[in-house]
């Protein structure tokens, strides 16, 4: 039985390049447009940005996960994608999967999805290249969020879906900026973005992990010459004296009030360190994809709790409705957000 | 007083031995020379005198004690070591490396006290190169460097002293001085054993010889005696006269021609 | 100048360091604050700096630089050779296997740096022996921690490979390039005996360690059991590189550079050398340290700067000794 199955699967495999029925096409991040295949059902996302655009546009069309979904997070994606596999990376430094791996999966497409740069453009022309298999590269920028939702499904069959969560990703973008817009700069709070153990790495201003902080409303106070991740000292975080730590690390979430080296950063004192959910995906970053859109919601209301907080579970819940299609129950719902 | 006593000694490495037999002793106040061809084992019998490799079998006592019972520091105590050349890693300069002399009267935390510096100071003072002390090891002459080492075995203050080649690779000068200080030592006391390939060297510093051919001891016993025409003849496998010099002294000429098949 | 005693000297230049170092932070910390704090009439923020993370950082660097430059030299007398450094048998590459695979475990800090510790002297205990089967040269052993520093290498890659690239990975790739950024009094206290006991031996032994330069049948004939003391010079010094190592993260360049620049003053005598080479590398330390936490609104890995000054030094000391080696 079982080799029958695969049989026929490589027989399919073999048989869809030779077959090409190009019906739609999206313009990548190169500027050029490319050609796809008309509803494509299987694609291949280059890395974990791209896992999460597919699984919310088109989750019957994912052939696995660049990095699967944790234990605990399995609860908030629909069934059907739990136990796929998971593949491996194909874009940016350590890749795990070789072409020959890519080509065995039987992709019409490989989507990738994040930064844009000479490397990443060329990287994705040499995959092409290769394997002959559609590689459509597209720019991972926060603002962009809406028209990537919108053009990707539209090329990819989902138009009607792609549409749908462009407008819910304008309409949160919207509310947050009308928010934000009416809060004087001088009374948004001093931010620091907590990473590791130690909270002792962060990223800087105009880093993609960190980018939605600003927009949200808050002063991320990490200074840094990396795009990157970058590492702090205790003393350094005094000196910035933030008022809200954000961490997306548990341990040091539990352990960050009782570090007698940060006591006195008025984050500390005040009891104003927040763990960001993590599930399925991370609110802040990992992975900078559609995820964060929750996330800026969610860092608004810690920011201006006074303006956002109220509003917060229904928004979450809308947010697993619309983009993951899970409802949430009110003890997930706990879970997710805290007591 | 006899210093060092070997009987039946078979010496080599990894258990092959390459001299069997050897049967030596050392006086104080003698000189005991070795004569033999390269690679017959020179160095091997010192490296054994000095407890550096165990003996193979046979006995070998320094002073009254057997070597195997000795730990490293009485062994360095009894017997100083001139090797013939030195490779060092770092920038010593004289001084130091006389100094370094004084370690096996030390004890395992210690560092020298102002008296072993004055100890090591007079041995160079003994031997006129107190000038030395803070030159470079490596800017020495050839000879400098030979009366440093013979220095620091000075400073060790060991009764016997091994010296290995000493003058090999000396101008005549410096051959000269070292040889007189090595009868000199003798005649304070020391008792040295040495090794040359110089047989009129050998003639003239040593009261005693021990030739060394393959395998083993050829023949050994006071200069006059032990050193015949035949005998060295025999030991470099060519043939050698033996003259005698005007003023008594005796000198080695080899003969031209072919050196012989068996 | 090498007849002059250089170690009151250097330990001023240690006391200057230590104090530029107290003062030098991206935390404003004024010359009368800090003396406040010292006499206990201090408070707040400043008080929290001072004694929670300025002052155990600047202690740390101290002892990693002395126990970094103290093994460098060990293992340059104890080997023969001036141009390896303290991690010439693995250690480094050891520890570092042992605390990036805690990284990867999501082991709490202080068992990362225990791992690492562990694993470091697992390492060189393996080298050791190893080479002791074989045949016990020098040569061999070397080659020994050259291979299973290689090994080590290469399971840091794996771990490296399968690491969470947003999270675990960073984190690696920070601790492999050397940091005291996070230094907490708690690590000071864990490394410490461990530096200072690996140091006592070496301090005890400074004058045979120097005999071990001459090499094996001169130290012997001089009275040196070598096999013994190099085991114990080799043992102290890994001690003290991986507590430092487990501590600090792997900072290159200071225990080759450190003796081989003290040495120009102090002449090559190992008991002359090992003080002032210790009093040295701590102030070199402690003053890089200080560059780390203030030269960029970031915090520069320790490795990046010790390399970046080292590179160049080796490359003069290079120079140098070829044309000495051509006369």
């Amino acid at each position: 039985m079982r080799i029958i199955r695969d049989l026929l699967a490589a027989s399919l495999i073999a048989i869809a390049p030779i077959a090409p029925a190009f019906a739609e096409s999206i313009q990548d991040a190169s500027g050029r447009v490319v050609e796809l295949a008309s509803d494509p059902a299987r694609i291949f996302a280059a890395g974990p940005p791209a896992d999460v655009l597919l699984y919310v546009l088109k989750p019957q069309a994912m052939l696995g996960w660049v990095r699967a979904v944790p234990e605990n997070g399995l609860q908030y994606v629909l069934p059907e994608v739990r136990d796929l596999p998971s593949l491996g990376r194909l874009t940016g430094k350590g890749d795990t999967l070789n072409l020959e791996g890519l080509l065995a999966a039987g992709p019409q497409m490989v989507l990738d999805y994040g930064n844009i740069n000479p490397t990443y453009l060329d990287l994705a022309k040499r995959v092409e290249d290769q394997t002959g298999v559609t590689y459509v590269l597209l720019d991972g920028a926060f603002q962009k969020t809406p028209d990537t939702l919108r053009d990707l499904g539209a090329a990819i069959g989902v138009a009607a879906r792609g549409e749908e969560l462009a407008a819910k990703a304008e309409a949160i973008m919207a509310e947050t900026d009308r928010l934000v817009a009416s809060i004087p700069a001088k009374k948004r709070p001093k931010v620091y973005l907590a990473r590791g153990p130690e909270g002792l790495e962060s990223a800087a201003k105009g880093s993609i992990h960190s980018e939605i902080i600003e927009r949200a409303g808050g002063i991320n106070v990490a200074e840094g010459d990396s795009k990157g991740l970058i590492t702090v000292s205790p003393e350094q975080l005094h000196a910035w004296a933030p008022e809200i730590i954000i961490t997306v690390d548990r341990d040091f979430a539990a352990n960050a009030t009782s570090m007698p080296e940060l006591a006195g950063i008025p984050a500390i004192d005040n009891k104003r360190v927040y763990l960001a959910p993590q599930a399925p995906f991370g609110f802040i970053d990992a992975p900078p994809s559609v995820n964060r859109l929750l996330g800026l919601r969610w860092l608004t209301a810690k920011f201006h709790p006074e303006l956002a907080g109220e509003a917060l579970p229904q928004a979450v819940r809308d947010f697993y409705h619309d983009f993951y299609q899970v409802d949430l129950s009110d003890e997930q719902l706990k879970a997710l957000l805290g007591a | 007083m006899t210093l060092i006593e070997a009987r039946g000694l078979a010496i080599g490495h990894g258990g092959q031995p390459i001299l069997k037999g050897v049967d030596l002793s050392l006086r104080a106040g003698k000189v005991l020379c070795l004569l033999g061809p390269n690679g017959v084992g020179k160095t091997t019998l010192f490296r054994t005198l000095l407890g550096l490799i165990p003996a193979l079998s046979g006995t070998l006592a320094l002073g009254e004690e057997p070597i195997t019972r000795l730990p490293r520091h009485r062994i360095a105590a009894h017997l100083a070591y001139v090797p013939q050349a030195q490779d060092l890693p770092f920038a010593y300069v004289a001084q130091d490396i006389v100094l370094m002399g004084r370690s096996a009267a030390l004890g395992p935390y210690s560092s020298p006290s102002a008296q072993d510096v004055q100890l090591a100071q007079a041995a160079m003072q003994r031997l006129g190169i107190a000038h030395l002390g803070a030159r470079d090891m490596t800017r020495l002459s050839g000879g400098q460097r030979q009366m440093v080492l013979i220095a620091r075995a000075l400073a060790q203050g060991a009764p016997a002293i091994v010296m290995d080649e000493p003058t090999a690779s000396l101008d005549l000068a410096n051959r000269r001085r070292i040889g007189d200080l090595i009868r000199v030592l003798a005649g304070e006391g020391k008792g040295i054993i040495l090794s040359t390939h110089d047989p009129d060297q050998a003639a003239e510093l040593a009261d005693e010889v021990l030739l060394l051919g393959p395998g083993g001891v050829l023949a050994s016993g006071p200069v006059q005696q032990t050193m015949t025409a035949s005998a060295l003849s025999t030991l470099y496998g060519t043939p050698i006269r033996r003259e005698t010099l005007s003023e008594g002294a005796i000198h080695f000429r080899a003969l031209p021609g072919l050196p012989s098949d068996d | 100048m090498r007849e002059r005693n250089w170690t009151l000297p250097l330990a001023g230049v240690l006391i200057v360091a230590l104090v530029l170092g107290i003062m030098i932070g991206p935390y404003p910390l004024s010359a009368r604050q800090i003396l406040q704090e010292l006499l206990g009439q201090g408070g707040g923020t400043g008080a929290t700096v001072f004694w929670n993370i300025r002052l155990p950082r600047v202690l740390a660097a101290a002892l990693v630089g002395a126990a970094l430059a103290a093994a460098g030299a060990t293992y340059q007398s104890a080997f023969r050779n001036p141009l390896v450094s303290p991690d010439i048998l693995g250690v480094s590459a050891g520890a570092g296997l042992g605390a990036v695979l805690g990284i990867y475990l999501g082991l709490p800090v202080l068992a990362i740096q225990l791992l690492g510790f562990g694993t470091g002297l697992v390492t060189v205990a393996l080298v050791v022996t190893l080479s002791l089967m074989i045949g016990g040269s020098v040569l061999v052993m070397v080659l020994c921690g050259i291979a299973l520093g290689a090994l080590a290498g290469a399971g840091i890659s794996l771990i490296k490979l399968m690491a969470d690239p947003d999270n675990q990975l960073p984190a690696i790739t920070f601790w492999l390039m050397g940091s005291l950024a996070g230094v907490k009094r708690g690590d000071l206290m864990a490394a410490a005996p461990a530096i200072l006991l690996g140091l006592l031996p070496l301090a005890l032994l400074r004058w045979r360690i120097g005999l071990l330069s001459l090499g094996d049948d001169e130290a012997r004939s001089l009275g040196v059991e070598v096999g013994r003391l190099r085991m114990l010079a080799v043992a102290g010094a890994t001690l003290v590189t991986a507590a430092a190592v487990s501590m600090a993260g792997v900072i290159g360049w200071v225990g080759l550079m450190v003796p081989h620049m003290i040495r120009l003053l102090t002449g090559p005598r190992f008991d002359r050398l090992l003080p002032a080479a210790a009093l040295a590398g701590a102030a070199f330390m402690v003053l890089v340290d200080a560059c780390a936490r203030t030269m960029a609104r970031q915090e520069i890995p320790l490795g990046i700067l010790t390399a970046t000054l080292g590179a160049p030094v080796f490359i003069a000391l290079l120079a140098r000794g070829a044309r000495q080696w051509r006369q």
